[in-house]
């Protein structure tokens, strides 16, 4: 009896374990092809997301990233073109003042809660009044008003005509978020699950390692809606490491490729994206400076520069500049002197600079010596100054680069520039700086603004004239388009004529994708889309 | 040896203590304001001065310091200027991962240098000896981010063996742990050689072969035990140095880990978190040290612990 009992209870336990079995195989089948259908696109990037709070962050790691959860009422499109998204139309009303901005209807955001006037009201407030600020608060005109005029109207009263207004939410810092989820998680809670209107909702962030976004099965935008099921944006820093993870395919798209393997992947089965970005770096100069304050030195040092044998050397990690911004952007005209060595040279003969020992003129003692600080880390930066270092020296003048790490540049650049503010007799004792000036809304408008009078500590170039910035009004003004650009036309004439920048190259994008992804675009202003990209098996 | 455990953990207090003071100064010294570099170029200075204020960088230097003492002292090590998350909590996620790699690097080195200059002592001049020499030379010569490039493009991408990047499972961390691991064993085996060779020549060694003991037992007993004290010593430093994060190693396989987590805090100013790992090093090592005087007087009975 029992011996039987045991034979019972053996055969209940095998059979216990057996149906465990059984279950375990079907789970692990259907997992297995749960994860068979289901597409999921890879990215390696070198940095990760800072916050998933757009609000909070919006540099270009993180807004590639925030930008498939959470949407902007309008878009730049890789063309540079200010675009409807959440906001369908808009207008200026008569008083000149106010944007009256029409919003999309049937939207939910992932919390599934209306997208409506409120929440874009919520939002800007939160931008322009919250603790802190929000990051787009320094960018947005000042607003006297925002008035909800009803559920899907809203109203922006500008304290001063802006005729960028539009062209600046378009920016990828100005994203819309759900008031209710922001309320309910607060500023830091919401990384935990951020809900916007974007085609891709939230599903994970493993910091340091990889962000994992799924589709969004509720997007408003049928046509142009997710691609594949899930989306994982992996944190890959080093340069060679993404670029093997994209051969052995364990990733689909790998950013920020280095200019040296980009040829390497010109082969089939991968697609080599090489785009000029809206992002000029350019040698900054000190207009107050003793040697620099002669316009005539910055002339000549303009004159020696050969862009076009810089872009030779620096290869694909740039393009050539021809000023500031690019030809794509709106108000974009050229604005770099031609290279010319024998003018440079009579220029600075002019200017009292007379050929000394070594090569290097001087004048009074003092010789034609430019310190040019630079940070050094974007890919051909370093390259480039070397070869304006010669140029410079086959004129007679000498560059020495003084490479600074980023935080001590900015800080140094800062202090000087508002001491300089404050007290003008305090000059500002760098000379050179190397710096990167993008531009996000579609226009060259934002920045140009820097060498404006009323800068302060962030007018480095410490230039002021008053004929540039009634350009610069004009150009930003609510004017027809043709008198706007005018003003930027202007203010490309009196980059030349007064040569506060040096362009050195427009950066470069370079991505690659594997042949299985479709319908990727970058977009020169480094705002990353996802709309529509499908990968094949 | 409890009383000797007991004074050496409150004699930490005063030194991380120190080190609090000193990565607290250090990160105020340093150059660039966290302010700006969270708002960017674009932001004006009242946003600047509103990011100030929220971050508490408004105050008084020595304020900001009395303040972070009293909150590291309730176990609060405030959050990151970089993300507004948790120092405490970041770093807890990142340790974990540090200290796999650590435990699989350790295990390549002692799994390998211990054997190999063993083998190398005892064959001395041979060909096994130059083999051991040659490797341990190569270990040493090359770089952990140079073997970790080698071995991603071997057994990542010609044989696939093992993934190129990233964590999470075990497979992730073989190829980190093995560039870390050759070069530190390559140490190992060039210390466990010399002292083996040394001891060897010892009388007792001497007297042990005369008294009849079998030769495993004089080299593996005898022998290895003497030799074994600067290995431990080699060791403790080597635990702490890779519990610390091994910043390329951990870039080349773009794993998550300590190191990482340090330059990229460093270069954004995010000064609660570097202060938080600098106490956290301060901490491994101090807590190495102390595991390495404890092995001591395992491995050596006439060591004595006051």
């Amino acid at each position: 009896m029992t011996e039987w009992n045991a034979l019972r209870t053996g055969r209940r336990v095998a059979a216990r374990v057996g149906s465990l079995v059984a279950a375990a195989v079907l789970a692990t089948a259907a997992t297995t092809l749960h994860a068979a259908a289901e597409t999921v696109l890879r990215i390696a990037r070198p940095d990760d997301v800072r916050a998933l709070n757009p609000i909070r962050q919006a540099n270009n790691s993180t807004s590639e990233v925030t930008y498939q959860i959470h949407e902007g009422l309008v878009t730049v499109n890789p063309e540079q073109q200010v675009v409807p998204v959440l906001a369908t139309s808009w207008e200026l009303l008569p008083d000149g003042l106010t944007y009256r901005v029409k919003l999309r209807e049937g939207v939910t955001f992932h919390s599934g809660r209306p997208f409506n006037a409120e929440a874009v009201a919520w939002n800007m407030n939160r931008q322009l009044f919250g603790t802190p600020p929000g990051i787009a608060a320094g960018l947005i005109p000042k607003l006297g008003a925002v008035t909800v005029v009803d559920e899907f109207t809203i109203d922006f009263t500008l304290v001063k005509p802006s005729g960028v207004f539009m062209a600046i939410l378009g920016a990828p810092l100005f994203m819309i978020v759900d008031p209710a989820t922001m309320e309910e998680l607060g500023n830091d809670g919401y990384d935990r699950g951020p809900s916007g209107t974007g085609p891709f909702m939230f599903d994970s962030w493993t910091p340091g390692v990889n962000v994992q976004l799924v589709a969004n099965p509720n997007y408003w935008d049928k046509d142009n809606g997710p691609g594949v099921d899930r989306v994982i944006f992996e944190v890959i820093p080093e340069a060679s490491a993404r670029a093997i993870a994209l051969r052995n395919g364990e990733v689909d798209i790998a950013f920020a490729v280095a200019a040296e393997q980009v040829d390497s992947f010109k082969v089939p089965g991968f697609t080599v994206h090489e785009v000029p970005s809206t992002r000029v770096l350019y040698i900054g100069l000190n207009t107050v400076d003793p040697i620099l304050r002669d316009v005539n030195v910055r002339r000549a040092l303009a004159h020696a520069m050969d862009r076009e044998l810089i872009a030779t050397i620096i290869g694909a990690n740039g393009a050539r500049a021809d000023g500031i911004g690019m030809p794509s952007a709106l108000g974009f005209f050229p604005s770099a002197r031609a290279y010319d060595p024998e003018r440079a040279k009579a220029l600075l003969e002019g200017a009292g600079w007379r050929a000394g020992s070594g090569g290097i003129r001087s004048k009074d003692g003092v010789p034609l010596e430019i310190r040019v600080q630079t940070q050094g880390t974007t890919p051909g930066e370093v390259e480039a100054l070397q070869v304006v270092q010669q140029q410079w020296l086959a004129v007679g003048a000498r560059m020495i680069i003084e490479r600074v790490e980023g935080g001590a540049l900015a800080a140094g650049l800062t202090a000087a520039a508002r001491a300089h503010t404050e007290d003008p007799t305090k000059i500002p004792p760098y000379q050179g700086f190397v710096l990167a000036d993008g531009i996000r809304t579609g226009e060259v408008g934002y920045i140009t603004e820097r060498p404006k009078c009323d800068q302060g500590q962030r007018g480095y170039e410490r230039y002021c004239n008053p004929d540039f910035d009634a350009a610069f009004d004009l150009s930003q003004s609510t004017a027809p388009i043709e008198e706007r650009l005018k003003g930027y036309k202007r203010m490309a004439e009196i980059f030349e004529e007064d040569v506060m920048r040096l362009p050195l190259f427009v950066m470069q994008l370079n991505v690659v994708t594997r042949d299985t992804v479709k319908g990727f675009v970058v977009n020169p202003n480094q705002s990353l889309s996802l709309r529509g990209v499908t990968k094949a098996d | 040896m409890a009383l000797f455990i007991v004074r050496r953990l409150f004699g930490l207090i005063p030194v991380l203590l120190g080190v609090l003071a000193v990565a607290f100064a250090v990160t105020r010294l340093t150059p660039g304001d966290p302010a700006e570099i969270m708002g960017g170029l674009e932001a004006t200075p009242e946003v600047i001065a509103a990011i100030r204020i929220d971050m508490g960088l408004d105050r008084p230097v020595p304020v900001q310091f009395l303040i972070y003492v009293g909150n590291v002292l309730q176990g609060d090590l405030g959050r990151s200027f970089y993300n507004g998350r948790e120092v405490l909590g970041v770093m807890l996620e990142a340790l974990p991962r540090t200290a796999w790699l650590a435990a699989v690097a350790l295990a390549f080195t002692l799994g390998l240098g211990i054997p190999l200059g063993i083998v190398s002592a005892l064959r001395k001049d041979s060909w096994v000896d130059f083999a051991a020499r040659s490797f341990a030379l190569v270990g040493v010569s090359a770089p952990p981010f140079f073997v970790g490039l080698l071995a991603i493009l071997l057994f990542s991408s010609y044989v696939r063996w093992f993934p190129s990047y990233g964590s999470g499972t075990w497979r992730h961390v073989v190829l980190p742990g093995l560039a870390l691991g050759l070069s530190s064993a390559g140490l190992v085996t060039r210390l466990t050689r010399s002292a083996m060779l040394e001891v060897l020549n010892e009388n007792y060694i001497r007297t042990a072969r005369a008294k009849g003991l079998r030769r495993r037992t004089v080299h593996y007993v005898h022998a290895f035990r003497n030799a074994a004290i600067p290995i431990v010593t080699i060791t403790g430093l080597q635990l702490g140095s890779l519990l610390s994060g091994a910043v390329l190693t951990e870039t080349v396989f773009a794993y998550p880990g300590i190191g990482r987590l340090l330059v990229r805090s460093i270069f954004e100013r995010d000064f609660p978190m570097v202060q938080g790992l600098i106490l956290l090093i301060a901490l491994i090592y101090l807590v190495a040290n102390l595991l390495t005087d404890l092995l001591y007087t395992a491995i050596d009975p006439r060591i004595k612990l006051r």
